[in-house]
């Protein structure tokens, strides 16, 4: 029996002699219920005519919680004033509640938490609730499954309560909800991003991490967070360490997720059984009422287990009178269903009452309406008076004939005069007099933003219109409607247009709802892109699909807003620079081991509050100046940045994030600012030896544009940066000499050789990716071989400069919104990418060669390949972009190209031709910038397969040349539908899940040697051994086939990482700074 | 003593939140919760004459009973423990030991009237042992009837532990070999029974599945586990399969004074069909459910409509707007549909609840 079982559980409790606290934060923090909650506290708000604060307290008293400590900020008098009356503070009832009264600087649940710590109150675990939460939820189960967490993992500090109701629900709030992430078996909480309802989200960002480190999540956007936290005595302490922490979920339990110092975990707890809710709005006022109506929080039904002690008789169709004859009922009077009716209230003829709530001694007079009112105590509701879906405050009193329309919030003691009229969604309240009003402004000074508004409304009060609205000798004034003019500085969820989602009103999906969804739309687009722009270093497309170029233009995009920021904190920096060097000077002088030093920079890192890279920056440099220069003699030399290398090397990691190519970046920059130039190859060789970096990190950084130093000013430093960047170049070749000696005969290489010389910049990329693209599918199919020319091509215009990205034809369809630069640049790092996710390809069936079958059905694309559109011509698309750009060069190039093929030189020259025969209908498909290119290319691998079953049929391929171009068409329009659903869509729950499974590690036979002569190790794709679980709606959606998944998951995830990191810090300088 | 006091205060209100709180459930735990704070206290209570230790306990037991109206049980407990103690009382007062338990029959019931009063003897003032508002020792009369009240209230106790035992005793004469049983719901009395007559006899049951609690599945795997051949079939199927059903068994929630009950949702439509097809219904029950209540227009709130999730799922959060959904408890059914009564006080039909119910409580405790 369930009881019994609980009741055990208490003894458990209180066997080990732990007092089980709690903690009511007893203010919201917001202005929602305005104006009902002038004049009194939003807890002391009767729900079903008990005080929101008794609700809490029965929740609480039911997990035999012994001790309570309420916060309070606003009206403290009035809410210790209301626990000392109440039933709760009686002694026998074993409660011992403690009312704490904090400063009226007091401005945001972590203020409150802050002062708790202060204050030292809490011993153990204890329960964190907000002070208006209906909830029957046997939270002591939840503190049991807490506690023993806690005695495996001291990490585990929090445990959050959130329930599970359907897409859409009447009780999760449209406005404030949030996206869990959560491991599948353990319940952890892995991420959580907080939703507005407006702007609408539609993007979730969900770091790499977790996707590698968890077998199974689950992204939920179904869940409502009941606002009941178990959290250990560690909570409060972190609350004081990080000062800006503002909201639990959003500052607290984001920052704590996100963080990579803490080490903390948080767990959520699925409650399948019982109920909780917040009245957070008015809107969840009206669902929680309901719900207790309903009695899904049984026993806590006003006929059972009322709170305020009243009782209530049920009576068919969930109504509720109160008990001992006190309801006068006229005999010709209606009351529906879902009604409670307090004691003490007259019901006069013909009313006709419909799922309403009518508090004590209220008389509501002949003919009356009332559909979905909320009234208080003490109302008068005067003679056929209409009022629908509203709040009407105690002691209102509303003339004959009056009309009040849904939404509405009648503060308390107003007046309405006979016949008033108050239109949709209006606030009015009483007007204070003279007297009184400065009167409370002396008393209360945090009331001061409240005061302006309303002397803003009161100034406004003279007009006749507000007579029609509030009828003749009313005492009310009315509230502004609208957005405030503050609204800027108001936080996203209390913006006005957000709130309006959050309001009492017809049920959503009624017709007559007032949601503006259209509105919403509209302008979601601008928002949506004006938000990727700025903090968006990584947007996941509503999970379904990204593409590496919307993570890379937020990176193009957010540089310069670093540039500037360094400019800004230049001095901060240098000062952090030289701290770093003594620090890391005295760490190299006395030998500490990697970790210790890591674990100082991560401190000074927290202390000075600087990005990541500048930290990199400082370690970088400081390993490079510490290396000696041997002149003359190159071993010596190697030996020395070996050693240096492989003793420090693995700090650079060790900071707090990986990020490869950065470090290639920064090593760059730094080598052309230092007089250790020349080292620089060497140095990079070292550290790829190390595996700090990989060859992949040394391709992308190969192909960024800082790289080759663009926009760099310093003519000398550019130089440099350059000098390094052939340094670069020299070595890519080199890994791709190593992949192809084997089966290159060295006619090949000269005659790459030749190339560079001809155009010195460009040529070398293409001779990086053409070679080994010919090389590594030598022995494939023609078609394959000419994919792979394509693509050398394509990355040939792109590479030195964007200028085949802005002479392709413009690409309207899909991120339409995207500016045409962001456009460019993404084109342009798809493009890269693509180079180094080809060679990827390229080399998984190329070990293998002899089997190519059985070695690319190794690559998870092949399982998709049946399903997947004809490649081979889709493989064309890209190639023809750019050579319908530059018309001029493919043809050579092409020529050029096939004659280098030693082996199949007459069957490669005809799809070449073919290629260009079908330019017009690829150039149509490059009107889908982002999807036709990287599939082109992620089709490849299956195109070396297919091609080599169709190998003699050119005919074949010329006419299915023809087909991939719709196909693509259409692929793109879905995928964008796709993303553009709401966030709603994320609830996909990942239940029919595809499992990818871990690319096949190359291992490379490495006689090679690099410039400076070192032998090079087999690399490891360690970042890619992981299997991603995804909906199928996702894969279907992003892509057509599990390679593209797997490609864009990582190279996202890498990315987002970084973007997560980058908004973090950003995020933080910004609080800083309004500080 | 204050301190005393104040424990067996904060008893009761623990077990007034728990009743509030659902935390005792079962008119049987309930029972027992209630003897055992009645228990404390009495055993802390100051008193120097009976009307005292009643009203204290009459107090105490409105408080209980208002925590959980529903929960029947709680309320015939402390009738039947008032009745106890007054009975101890008399006993002491008049010195003799006659139990005076006269049989009653109901060829005199109407001549013999109130149980209590023909035993009531006039109260002499003589008794050397016992003496009520002694003035100067106020708490002899407390010090003699303690001992006394405590070992009544220990049978009272007594009792509730051996009901099942009890009720089960004559389970063989109500089983024949080879008999289909239909049950509903998961009663422990009625496991029980079952389960000590299939010692005797072997015989199949059919277990109703019972929604929306599903208790029927407990029940089912109780009996199978027990080696009785047992059957779960879906509520649907019970007017269905009542034509091969020899004896309808079903425990109640409380027995009310009408001979109608409470019972398990469920019940209803079996007694219905029971009646249908004349197949017996039999119910088994402790005497401690036996309430004092003239149910003939029963309210609408005592079936004690529980939360609608067991029905609806809350994450159908289209339909929880739209849809109100009802989920009684507990069915009433009519005096009309029970064929017997089955309690640890002998076999009673219907018509005569009204009488055992005159006899376990005083008139004066029907309204506490």
């Amino acid at each position: 029996m369930p009881p019994k079982s609980s009741s055990s559980k208490e003894k458990d409790l209180t066997d080990e002699d732990e007092v089980l606290q709690a903690v009511i934060l007893a203010d919201s923090f917001n202005k929602r219920f305005k104006p009902l909650t002038s004049g009194k506290p939003r807890c002391l708000l009767p729900v079903c005519n008990a005080t929101l604060l008794d609700w809490t307290f029965e929740s609480l008293a039911l997990a035999g919680v012994q001790e309570i400590f309420v916060v309070c900020r606003s009206y403290p008098e009035l809410v210790k004033a209301a626990i000392r009356d109440s039933k709760w503070s009686k002694p026998s009832l074993g409660l011992k509640i403690v009312s704490i009264i904090t400063s009226k600087e007091t401005f945001t649940p972590g203020d409150a938490m802050r002062d708790i710590y202060t204050r030292g109150i809490i011993t153990s675990d204890f329960v964190l609730v907000m002070g208006d939460l209906v909830s029957n939820i046997r939270i002591d189960e939840v503190v049991r499954v807490h506690k023993e967490r806690r005695r495996t993992n001291k990490d585990a500090i929090m445990t959050m309560v959130v329930k599970p109701s359907g897409v859409v629900h009447r009780t999760r709030s449209k406005g404030e909800s949030a996206i869990f992430v959560l491991d599948a078996e353990t319940s952890e909480c892995l991420h959580y991003e907080h939703v507005t309802g407006y702007p609408p989200k539609k993007h979730a960002k969900i770091p790499r991490e977790i996707l590698a480190e968890h077998p199974e999540i689950e992204i939920r956007n179904d869940l409502i967070d009941c606002g009941i936290d178990v959290c250990s005595v560690e909570v409060p302490s972190l609350f004081q360490d990080n000062f800006d922490y503002g909201d639990i979920r959003r500052d607290f339990v984001h920052g704590v997720l996100t963080s990579d110092l803490l080490m903390k975990s948080i767990h959520c707890y699925v409650a399948r059984e019982g109920y909780a809710a917040r009245v957070a709005d008015t809107r969840s006022y009206d669902s929680v009422s309901k719900d207790i109506l309903a009695r899904w929080t049984f026993p806590l039904v006003p006929d059972d287990n009322h709170p305020g002690g009243h009782s209530y008789e049920h009576i068919r169709g969930n109504k509720y009178l109160a008990k001992g004859n006190s309801v006068v009922l006229s005999r010709t009077c209606k009351v529906g269903s879902n009604c409670l009716i307090g004691a003490g209230t007259h019901i006069a003829d013909n009313a006709n009452i419909q799922a309403s709530v009518i508090g004590q001694r209220c008389t509501i007079e002949a003919n009356v309406t009332l559909r979905n009112v909320y009234v208080f105590d003490d109302a008068h509701i005067g003679a056929g008076s209409v009022i629908e879906y509203s709040i009407v405050g105690s002691n209102v009193k509303v003339g004959e004939g009056s009309t009040v329309a849904r939404g509405c919030l009648i503060g308390d003691d107003v007046i309405l005069g006979k016949n008033a009229k108050l239109g949709e969604f209006e606030r009015v309240s009483r007007r204070r007099d003279e007297g009184e009003a400065d009167e409370s402004d002396k008393e209360d000074e945090d009331e001061q933003s409240e005061d302006s508004e309303l002397e803003e409304a009161e100034a406004r009060q003279d007009s006749e219109s507000i007579t029609a609205i509030i009828g003749e000798g009313s005492n009310a004034i009315v509230w502004p409607k609208g957005p405030r003019a503050d609204e800027e500085d108001l936080d996203e969820v209390e913006r006005y247009n957000n709130q309006r989602l959050m309001r009492i009103e017809i049920p959503i999906g009624d017709p007559a709802s007032d949601l503006p969804l259209e509105y919403e739309g509209t302008e979601s687009d601008s928002d949506a892109s004006e938000r990727e722009s700025d903090e968006s270093d990584l947007e996941m497309h509503a999970l379904s699909r990204i593409s590496s170029a919307t993570s890379t233009s937020a990176i193009s995009t957010s540089t310069p807003g670093l540039n500037i920021h360094t400019l800004h904190d230049a001095a901060a920096y240098s000062e952090f620079q030289a701290e770093v060097t003594q620090s890391l000077d005295r760490a190299f002088a006395e030998g500490h081991s990697v970790d210790n030093a890591a674990v100082e920079l991560k401190t000074l890192r927290m202390a000075s509050n600087v990005p990541l890279r500048k930290v990199r920056e400082a370690v970088v440099a400081s390993i490079v100046e510490r290396i000696e220069v041997v002149e003359g003699d190159a071993a010596a030399q190697r030996r020395e940045i070996s050693k240096m290398v492989g003793r420090w090397g693995p700090l650079i990691d060790k900071i707090g994030g990986v990020d490869p190519v950065e470090t290639i970046e920064v090593l760059q920059y730094h080598c052309a600012k230092s007089a250790r130039l020349p080292l620089f190859g060497q140095i990079l060789a070292a550290l790829y030896q190390d595996d700090i970096v990989e060859e992949d990190d040394i391709r992308a950084w190969h192909a960024r544009p800082e790289a080759k130093g663009e926009g760099l000013k310093d003519t000398s430093f550019a130089e440099n940066v350059k000098r390094c960047w052939l340094v670069g170049t020299k070595m890519i070749e080199q890994f791709n000499e190593q992949e192809s000696s084997e089966e290159e005969s060295g006619e090949e290489d000269s005659d790459e050789e030749e190339q560079p010389s001809k155009k010195p910049a460009a040529a070398t990329a293409q001779a990086a990716v053409g070679k080994k693209e010919e090389s590594s599918e030598e022995e494939s199919s023609s078609g394959d071989d000419e994919s792979g020319e394509d693509d050398s091509q394509d990355s040939e215009d792109d590479a030195p400069a964007t200028k085949a990205a802005t002479a392709a034809p413009s690409q309207p369809s899909k991120p339409a919104s995207t500016p045409a630069s962001t456009k460019e640049s993404e084109e342009e790092e798809s493009e890269g990418s693509e180079e180094e996710e080809s060679e990827d390809d390229a080399l998984a069936p190329s070990q293998p060669a002899a089997s190519k079958p059985s070695a690319s059905s190794t690559t998870p694309a092949v399982s998709a390949a049946p399903s997947a559109p004809p490649p081979v011509p889709a493989a064309h698309a890209p190639a023809l972009v750019s050579s319908t750009a530059a018309p001029a060069q493919p043809s050579t190039q092409d020529e050029e190209s096939s004659e280098e093929e030693s082996e199949s030189e007459a069957s490669d020259k005809e799809p070449a031709q073919t290629a260009q025969s079908q330019a017009p209908p690829a150039v149509a498909s490059s009107k889908q910038p982002v999807t036709a290119p990287s599939k082109a290319e992620s089709e490849e691998s299956e195109g070396s397969e297919d091609s080599e079953e169709e190998e003699e049929s050119e005919d074949d391929a010329a006419s299915r040349a023809t087909e991939p171009v719709p196909q693509a068409q259409v692929s793109t329009p879905k995928a964008s539908t796709e993303t553009a659903r709401p966030p709603a869509t994320i609830t996909t729950q990942t239940e029919s899940v595809a499992t990818i499974p871990a690319a096949v590690p190359r291992p490379r036979p490495g006689p090679d040697v690099v410039g400076v002569g070192q032998p090079l190790r087999p690399q490891q794709a360690a970042w890619r051994r992981h299997s991603i679980h995804f909906g199928d709606k996702v894969l279907k959606s992003g892509t057509t086939t599990g390679e593209k998944a797997r490609r864009v998951v990582t190279t996202a995830g890498r990315q987002m990482k970084k973007g997560i990191l980058t908004i973090l810090r950003r995020n933080e300088r910004e609080k800083q700074s309004t500080r | 003593m204050s301190a005393d006091l104040h424990g067996s205060q904060r008893a009761v209100e623990t077990l007034v939140s728990k009743l509030r709180r659902r935390q005792v459930v079962g008119s049987r735990e309930a029972a027992l919760e209630t003897v055992l704070v009645l228990r404390q206290v009495v055993s802390k209570a100051r008193f120097s004459n009976i009307d005292q230790l009643i009203s204290l306990i009459r107090s105490v037991g409105k408080r209980l009973v208002e925590a959980q109206p529903k929960e029947h049980s709680v309320g015939n407990t402390v009738r039947k423990l008032l009745h106890h103690i007054r009975e101890e009382y008399n006993t002491a007062m008049t010195g003799n030991a006659s139990s005076s338990k006269t049989v009653y029959s109901i060829s005199n019931f109407v001549l013999q009237g109130q149980p209590r009063k023909q035993n009531v003897a006039p109260k002499s003032e003589a008794t050397l042992t016992l003496k009520e508002n002694d003035p100067d020792d106020p708490d002899s009369f407390a010090r003699v009837l303690k001992p006394v009240l405590m070992e009544a209230i220990q049978d009272v106790l007594d009792e509730l532990e051996t009901v099942y035992d009890n009720i089960s005793k004559n389970a063989k004469d109500h089983i024949h070999s080879d008999e289909i049983i239909l049950t509903i719901g998961h009663s422990k009395t009625v496991e029980t029974f079952l389960k000590v007559a299939a010692h005797h006899r072997s015989f199949t049951v059919i277990v109703a599945e019972t929604g929306p609690s599903y208790n029927g599945h407990e029940m089912a795997r109780a009996l199978s586990s027990a080696g009785i051949s047992s059957f779960l079939v879906p509520d649907s199927s019970i007017y269905a399969i009542m034509s091969r059903v020899n004896k309808v068994i079903i425990g109640a929630h409380a027995i009310l004074a009408n001979g109608g009950m409470f019972a398990i949702t469920g019940s209803l439509l079996a007694a219905n069909a029971a009646r249908v097809h004349s197949t017996p219904v039999v119910v088994c029950a402790g005497q401690f459910k036996l309430t004092p209540l003239w149910n003939l227009y029963h309210d609408f709130g005592a079936l004690d409509f529980a939360d609608p999730s067991s029905v609806l799922g809350f994450e159908e959060g289209n339909l929880v707007d739209k849809v109100d959904v009802l989920n009684p408890y507990y069915d009433y059914v009519g005096p009309e549909l029970v064929d017997v009564f089955i309690t640890n006080d002998g076999d009673h039909p219907p018509s005569s609840v009204y009488r055992l119910i005159k006899e376990t409580y005083d008139d004066d405790d029907h309204e506490l």
